[in-house]
């Protein structure tokens, strides 16, 4: 069940109902039902692993913190002894992380299985091929759904219990909840307790007219980004990354339709969410903060997918960097104070480790390493020489905050963006290497209207990016819709009528088209 | 108060603010359909539209192109004293056939209905484009949302319910606009081709010259195997629909052409399936291609193409027709087609084409690999009784001044395979090329056959 189905929309408006038939205060519980409904709808034989992971998790942190509480106890025990205090201290702390570890190693597992359970298969398959001649049958495995995100939503709450940032919720129902809440169950975001755990906890849950409106109109947008922008771009790009022999201005035009397809795709799903959950008077983290407008390499990952740039952060580049062994490893650097090398030699690890993860997160071909490797450096370079660059564009006189440079800076992300998007593609090296000379060799756009595109759908698209950048421009002092619901009435019936119809006429569901399901989805 | 007064007209604007933009998005959803969505050139919504507008129907006629075309509702109507009309569509499967049954019998007091058995039908999925043909004009909304549903996938819901969305396929121009605009004003709002006409009561008039050559790769035939569950459950259906309604109902097949009849190697096969099916619901089946001699009789000059007869003798077959509601229990037809066509009689050829590459030899020039250099014609004479007979292929050229004939090459058979024989003629797409056929008895030299003259025309593919 894709979020632009209607089965989707009759699904949304029956939670409506629902959630309207129970009392405020017990919404909760309709919003459960509606999630584990939606779970079994879109895939009912693997509920049991999200059930499986809810309840080690909810059980491993009670017993973390009792754990805790019981070595808390001991050492009031009055007389002991210093050396008798360490001891406890000691022993609470490994079974504290012994029981943090098994869970996490349970959980992480499965999903690691899954992920390189297609790896392993695909090369199975290849091997068979060339040795036998034919390859062989290996039965498909069906990966549950939102495996990879509610994996980490789970891992990094029992963390947080770990580490004593909150205390565990005691109600599993409510724990459950937070974990396969729909609105997230799919494509994230990656929630926080603190933050989803405390919204789906509000003492009533009410349909108000603001938020109705708000998430209705963010529906609206998401669907524009995805039926309009995304999907049609895909067309083109499927088309052109199959072919072989096209001229360089062509896979240009691929390349960059490409970075903007992924993009309109999942912030567009973002977008019909958020909206929707809105509409529960129950706010999603938000996992976009118009990533094109960013000034950096790592400031743009504080934008794009933020969610998961921030788990990340938070339960892995952090902890690698005050982790022993990096300590030994700036210890051992010390001589190289106030180079550049003793700066990379302190972050280069932790963000290559880091940023190789994110990587396999999103797939495990050599592609999403080489994608992971790729950003790796380049934020550690950016980090490092960053107090560089300002020096020298300060001594070039080269003015920042102008029209300009930011356009400059824009175009250099969306670069920077569009080569890591090409590294990571399925398509093979040869034909990388094929497309990368002819970037070079051909540029002429000639056979651009073949790709199973034509004027009308170029004319939509530019259109659409037109909008979305006004929309980033307005959507840099405040939230865009908010803006929108202030304008005069007239212009806002305007508005609503004008994406309604563009995603009516034009959105990308029938049968001349083949509209693709949501690229974040497979994960 | 003041609080509540101030809440009660905020509730007021957010009120009006809601109804005044729906309320303009109707308008503006009906003014792009009006100026965009063209179907001034639709015979189903004259058809359909037309049965809505009729005082009474007591009789329908519901089927494919084959009895759009054949079926003289008008003149039965005059014979049997009934209201008799035709509504049928161009390519419906059995899916949109039990809706359009089901329309009709919602909209009128029907009594009676003939349903066709448009038999290769029962073994392909019905096209998006019919579905859109019917339900864009059935005015019963549970009824063309059912028949959207159940016809389409999912993805096509959109373009079924939203008519506006599949006409916008580009840009309108201005031109364009007006045009159609005021072909919709205009009082007579009926397709006028040239060739096709609309007699009325859902007959329309077609006419042409079939010129009994079939391609083998070019007709829709199935074989038992083949058949579709959903057509099959649909077929249910339709009697289940009118055993319900107490509607009197017969199935028939429309007359096809002998050279179709006798290629189609599992026809009488499935039409004994369907008679199995009729059997069981106590429901008439009726073969048309069966009728006896004296009662209805068509030449091949009869034929527009391989399935569709010709308007010209629906007349003749309206009385037949009448005649059979009459007097359903008469010996009209015989047992099959062996029983009426019991000579050796050559009805015409089929044929089918082959390219020849240095790669090999492929059935579709599309999927040739490498340059094609010839292509291969495999013609087989059609008869029911086996013959042995010689196929002579003389390739024509016409002479536009004088409007004349002339041979320009006689082809030899490269190779024969039972009464199949293979000729290797020049693959040239860009130019139309004329043939004629004939077809001569083994060791007497009779002449069995004889196309006037055969324009082999181009398939798509290979344009």
């Amino acid at each position: 069940m894709t979020a632009t189905s209607l089965r989707f929309l009759a699904f949304v408006i029956c939670s409506v109902i629902l959630f309207l038939v129970f009392p405020r205060k017990h919404r909760w519980i309709a919003l459960l039902i509606s999630s584990v409904a939606f779970f079994l709808i879109s895939a009912k034989e693997l509920i049991l692993f999200i059930l499986f992971t809810s309840a080690t998790v909810f059980f491993a942190a009670g017993l973390i913190e009792k754990t805790g509480k019981q070595g808390d106890d001991k050492l009031k025990t009055p007389g002991l002894e210093k050396e008798d205090k360490k001891k406890i201290r000691k022993e609470t702390s490994s079974r504290r992380r012994l029981i943090l570890i098994l869970t996490i190693v349970l959980n992480i597992g499965i999903l690691v299985f899954f992920k390189v359970f297609g790896f392993f298969t695909a090369a199975w398959e290849a091997l068979t091929k060339l040795f036998q001649g034919g390859a062989a049958d290996v039965p498909a495995l069906l990966v549950p759904l939102g495996i990879s995100y509610y994996t980490f939503s789970a891992t990094g709450y029992l963390l947080d219990i770990y580490w004593k940032r909150y205390a565990p919720e005691k109600n599993y129902l409510r724990f459950l909840l937070f974990l396969i809440y729909f609105p997230h169950i799919l494509q994230g975001p990656i929630s926080r307790y603190p933050k989803l755990g405390q919204e789906l906890k509000k003492s009533e849950l009410r349909l108000t007219w603001d938020n109705v409106a708000y998430g209705t109109a963010r529906i609206l947008l998401g669907c524009f980004k995805k039926l309009v922008i995304a999907d049609r771009a895909g067309i083109f790009v499927s088309d052109v990354m199959k072919t072989p022999g096209l001229t360089g201005g062509v896979y240009l035009a691929a390349l960059i339709l490409d970075a903007i397809q992924i993009y309109m795709d999942f912030s567009g799903y973002m977008e019909i969410m958020c909206g929707v959950s809105r509409i529960f008077n129950v706010e999603l983290e938000p996992n976009f903060n118009l990533p094109f407008l960013a000034v950096s390499v790592p400031d743009f990952w504080r934008r794009w997918h933020m969610s998961l740039g921030s788990w990340f952060r938070d339960y892995v580049y952090y902890p690698l960097t005050v982790s022993s062994w990096n300590k030994k490893i700036t210890k051992a650097t010390a001589k190289w104070k106030g180079t550049y090398l003793k700066k990379i030699a302190a972050v280069i690890l932790p963000v290559l480790i880091t940023w190789i993860l994110t990587g396999l997160w999103h797939g495990t071909g050599p592609g999403y390493v080489m994608w992971g490797v790729y950003y790796g450096i380049l934020i550690a370079l950016s980090v490092t020489l960053s107090d560089k660059v300002q020096e020298i564009l300060g001594k070039a006189h080269v003015k920042t905050d102008s029209v300009w440079y930011r356009i400059f800076r824009t175009v250099k992300i969306f670069i920077i963006f569009m080569g890591g998007r090409f590294l990571a593609s399925s398509v093979s090296f040869s034909q990388k290497g094929q497309i990368l000379r002819r970037l070079f060799t051909s540029p002429s756009l000639s056979g651009l209207m073949d790709c199973g595109l034509r004027t009308k759908d170029f004319a939509i698209l530019a259109l659409g990016v037109v909008l979305m950048i006004v929309m980033a421009v307005i959507g840099q002092k405040e939230d865009v819709i908010d803006w929108a619901r202030k304008r005069h009435p007239v212009l806002k019936s305007v508005m609503i009528l004008f994406l309604f119809f563009m995603v009516f006429l034009f959105g990308i569901y029938g049968s001349q088209y083949d509209a693709t399901s949501f690229m974040y989805q497979q994960f | 108060m003041k609080e509540k007064r101030q809440n009660n007209r905020k509730w007021l604007g957010r009120t009006i603010f809601v109804l005044a933009t729906l309320a303009a998005a109707v308008l503006i959803y009906l003014g792009l359909d009006f100026v965009i969505s063209d179907d001034t050139s639709s015979l189903s919504r004259v058809t359909i539209l037309n049965f809505y507008q009729e005082e009474s129907v007591d009789t329908v006629f519901v089927g494919t192109s084959h009895t759009l075309y054949c079926v003289d509702a008008v003149r039965l109507t005059e014979k049997l004293d009934r209201s008799v009309y035709n509504l049928s569509t161009s390519g419906p499967d059995y899916v949109k056939l039990y809706y359009l049954l089901k329309e009709a019998v919602r909209a009128k007091d029907i009594d009676t209905a003939f349903v066709e058995m448009s038999i290769s039908r029962l073994g392909i999925p019905g096209t998006g484009t019919a579905t859109y043909i019917i339900s864009d004009y059935l005015k019963s909304f549970p009824n063309k949302a059912a028949l959207i549903l159940d016809a389409e996938d999912e993805t096509e819901y959109m373009n079924g319910f939203f008519r506006l969305r599949r006409n916008f396929t580009a840009i309108p121009r201005i031109s364009e606009i007006k045009w159609l605009i005021n072909k919709k004003l205009e009082e007579k709002y009926i397709l006028h081709t040239g060739w096709e006409q609309y007699r009325g009561r859902g007959e329309w008039y077609r006419t042409g010259d079939f010129d009994r050559t079939i391609d083998f790769d070019g007709t829709d035939t199935i074989s038992k195997q083949e058949i579709v569950p959903e057509e099959w459950e649909y077929l249910t259906k339709i009697m289940e629909l009118c055993s319900r309604k107490g509607i009197r109902l017969v199935l028939y097949v429309t007359p096809y052409s002998v050279p179709y009849l006798i290629q189609y190697r599992d026809y009488e096969q499935i039409v004994d399936m369907v008679r199995g099916l009729a059997d069981e619901y106590s429901v008439p089946f009726i073969d048309l291609n069966l009728i006896r001699d004296e009662y209805f009789h068509l030449e091949p000059e009869d034929y527009t193409d391989f399935e569709h007869m010709d308007t010209e003798v629906g007349e003749q077959l309206a009385d037949f027709l009448a005649d059979y509601i009459r007097d359903p229990d008469r010996d009209w037809f015989y047992d099959s087609l062996r029983d009426k066509y019991t000579d050796d009689t050559v009805y015409g050829v089929g044929y089918r084409k082959s390219f020849v590459t240095d790669k090999g030899i492929f059935s579709k020039s599309t999927e040739a690999k490498g340059t094609i250099s010839e292509m291969r014609l495999q013609i087989e004479p059609l008869s029911f009784s086996s013959i042995d007979a010689e196929v002579v292929l003389t390739e024509l050229s016409h002479d536009d001044t004088t409007d004349t004939w002339s041979d320009v090459h006689t082809y030899t058979a490269i190779q024969k395979e039972g009464n199949t024989s293979s000729f290797a003629v020049p693959y040239d797409p860009s130019s139309r090329v004329y043939y004629r056929i004939e077809v001569f008895r083994t060791g007497t030299g009779e002449l069995l056959f004889e196309t006037e003259s055969f324009f082999r025309e181009w398939s798509e593919d290979e344009r």
